[in-house]
């Protein structure tokens, strides 16, 4: 035997010596990233107990914190996640994390509401629910993660993120950052986390965690479907397939450039994204000549769509993921379709039964169907939109035709005249939200949304009028 | 002193290497002292009748505090424990491959082995043996170097890791066998209760 017991006890030593050291610096220097969901919870816990004593000025402080944080690391993540997932644009990726670094709403949004009467008053608070299990997706990993971050801290939750594994290193990171950041701004650690290596398995574990009050899925059906199952109060962000519907009355030349910029967007992958454009008969061409124009566009061929339909949907009717938020020249290249930098979309003219007119396509690849006028256009967007109530769009100058699209397909988001992420915020009213609760029925998250509402009574006082 | 359960695992796991160096499928028993099963394991193509003699091999050698062939040769008809097969519900077993396992010379539990034959399995049970008296010494070795409450269960995960990467650093060369031997070595110092 090569050993004795001089190299043991000194083996042994620095074992002892390395233990001893990933112990006792854990926790004071916690990166918000932790080996087993129990401790990320665990952690979690503690540090929504500190939040909830610190004063609203300084919670106010953590989020301004973070907003600067996202901001300051926004070409490197942008970057990893792009390269990671190897889905969207960089520059479109830039603007995702701007936006959700300065639109998300904060403390400001969990004001309270007061009432006043003859019996006195009654005064409405927004309360936190405790510790919040979030799944992240793969799509827009670093915007979901600002987004929610912001929202749930804002209302005095901590949270445990179980990210898309195939999002692993750039949503670890972003966590990380944001963690940094509230930790620096004398926040306490832990309030946001995540194990290091997120898995099927660890998002089983968040979603069945005692001491975890709230579930949030943004993502596709079936992780939707697992946290409604959970028996706990879930806040799912399900899919969609926006249809874009115009009419003769719009002004043409402005939809086209909606179309083509909203629906080119990190190359489709946003579930708001105008999936398929509906087009009245009368103004097709002309729409269809303006999306040529703003040197963004290629009109695919029928013969050239034909292959890449072939391409890009499978024989069993489904997406093919290898192409999902690639970039145009990417996916028309495998055809022998040679495009300049310029191009951020491809469209063609397709019959109603196209399958891409019916799937979320998440790539630059757009079907454009006519219809004989608005009537027959409204019931097919509302058939196409398949009932998800996610999202639709219109360009129109008629009042009565937005107003008629609008109550028949009851979705979450509407958007007139303008390109699909006016209606989250980018270019368009209101905050920004990258958890769109439609099957819940939240609509666009913000704090609020991560609270419990508390009643308090003040029998015959404080009307003071 | 009694046989932890993470002492047990390695036990099982050195027997496992044995097995394999030998190219034969074994079942592998390690019981505590009073022949309460702590690790059971049965590799792949593993001959089905093998389960239960190696867990009754380890039984055997536990509570009788003798090896199985011994209590093989002291039961044939004439001897002194002729007859002692029947005591025990069929739990008794009277040829090799099991043998006692002992900390600070008494017996805690004991390792059955089944699945070669008698020779083979005690070619694999008699390092198991061997290890663990090598554990003992290292750990005696060790003092009070490690202390007593640093066995919390997180800290007994990351030890494997760990000592591997200071092996690596410090350019020590240890085979598999040593570096399990080695863990048991510092899981036996942290204290009986483990």
């Amino acid at each position: 035997m090569a050993l004795d017991q001089e190299i043991i006890t000194e083996l042994v030593k620095r074992v002892l010596g390395e233990l001893a050291e990933e112990r006792n610096v854990r926790p004071k220097e916690s990166s918000g990233l932790h080996l087993a969901v129990e401790d990320a919870v665990e952690h979690a816990v503690e540090a929504q107990k500190s939040l909830i004593v610190m004063s609203l000025d300084s919670r106010a402080k953590l989020i301004a914190a973070m907003r600067q944080a996202a901001l300051d690391n926004n070409e490197e993540l942008s970057a990893l996640a792009v390269q990671e997932t190897q889905l969207g644009r960089y520059e479109d990726k830039i603007k995702e994390n701007i936006l959700c670094a300065t639109k998300t709403p904060g403390t400001e949004d969990i004001g309270p509401m007061a009432l006043s009467g003859d019996d006195g008053l009654m005064l409405l608070e927004y309360g936190p629910v405790g510790v919040i299990g979030a799944l992240t997706p793969i799509t827009n990993p670093t915007g979901t993660i600002i987004n929610n971050s912001i929202s749930m801290v804002a209302a005095g939750n901590a949270v445990v993120f179980n990210p898309h594994p195939n999002a692993r290193e750039t949503s670890t990171r972003m966590i990380r950052t944001l963690h940094q950041a509230i930790v620096d701004a004398g926040g306490p650690p832990g309030l946001i986390g995540a194990v290091r290596k997120p898995t099927l398995d660890t998002a089983r574990q968040v979603i069945e965690h005692p001491k975890i009050s709230m579930l949030v899925a943004t993502g596709g059906k079936p992780v939707v479907d697992v946290v409604l199952r959970s028996g706990k109060k879930a806040i799912g962000a399900g899919a969609g397939n926006p249809p874009v519907l115009v009419d003769e009355t719009a002004q043409i030349r402005k939809a086209a450039h909606c179309i083509v910029d909203g629906a080119s967007i990190n190359n489709n992958i946003f579930c708001t994204s105008e999936k398929e454009v509906i087009v009245v008969d009368e103004v097709a061409n002309s729409l269809i000549k303006f999306m040529q124009e703003t040197g963004k566009t290629y009109l695919l061929t029928p013969e050239e769509a034909a292959k890449i339909t072939a391409l890009v949907v499978t024989p069993e009717r489904k997406i093919n993921p290898s192409y999902i938020g690639k970039n145009v020249q990417v996916i028309l290249g495998e055809i022998g379709i040679d495009l300049g930098e310029e191009y951020r979309l491809a469209i063609f003219e397709a019959p109603k039964d196209h399958p891409l007119v019916w799937l979320e396509q998440m790539m630059p690849i757009m079907p454009v169907v006519r219809v004989k006028d608005v009537q027959e256009g409204i019931q097919f967007a509302v058939e196409v939109e398949q009932g998800n109530r996610h999202t639709a769009l219109m360009h129109s100058t008629n009042v009565e035709h937005m107003t008629a699209f609008a109550r028949a397909i009851q979705t979450t988001i509407f958007v007139k005249n303008g390109p699909s992420y006016a209606g989250i915020g980018l270019g368009g009213e209101g905050h920004t939200a990258f958890t769109i609760a439609g099957p819940t029925g939240e609509g666009l998250t913000s704090a609020r949304t991560y609270t419990r509402q508390r009643r308090c009574t003040l029998v015959e006082s404080f009307r003071i009028i | 002193m009694k046989l932890s359960y993470s002492v047990a695992c390695l036990l099982g796991s050195i027997a496992e290497a044995e097995a394999l160096c030998l190219g034969v499928p074994m079942a592998i028993a390690v019981v505590d002292g009073k022949g309460g099963l702590l690790f059971f394991g049965r590799m792949d193509g593993t001959l089905p009748a093998s389960t239960e003699i190696a867990m009754a091999k380890a039984f055997t050698a536990a509570a009788l505090r003798m090896a199985t062939h011994e209590v093989g040769r002291l039961a044939q008809p004439g001897g002194v424990l002729y007859g002692i097969q029947h005591t025990h519900g069929g739990k008794i077993v009277l040829f090799g491959g099991g043998l006692p396992l002992r900390l600070q010379g008494k017996v805690v539990g004991g390792i059955g082995i089944s699945g070669g034959t008698v020779e083979e399995d005690i070619q694999v049970a008699e390092p198991v043996v061997k290890a663990l008296a090598q554990m003992e010494s290292w750990s005696e070795g060790l003092g009070n170097l490690v202390p007593a409450s640093s066995g919390a269960e997180s800290w007994f995960l990351r030890l494997h890791g760990t000592l591997e990467r200071v092996v690596n650093d410090m350019g020590v060369n240890l085979s598999h066998g040593d570096l399990s031997i080695l863990r048991g070595a510092i899981i036996l110092s942290c204290g009986e209760d483990l």
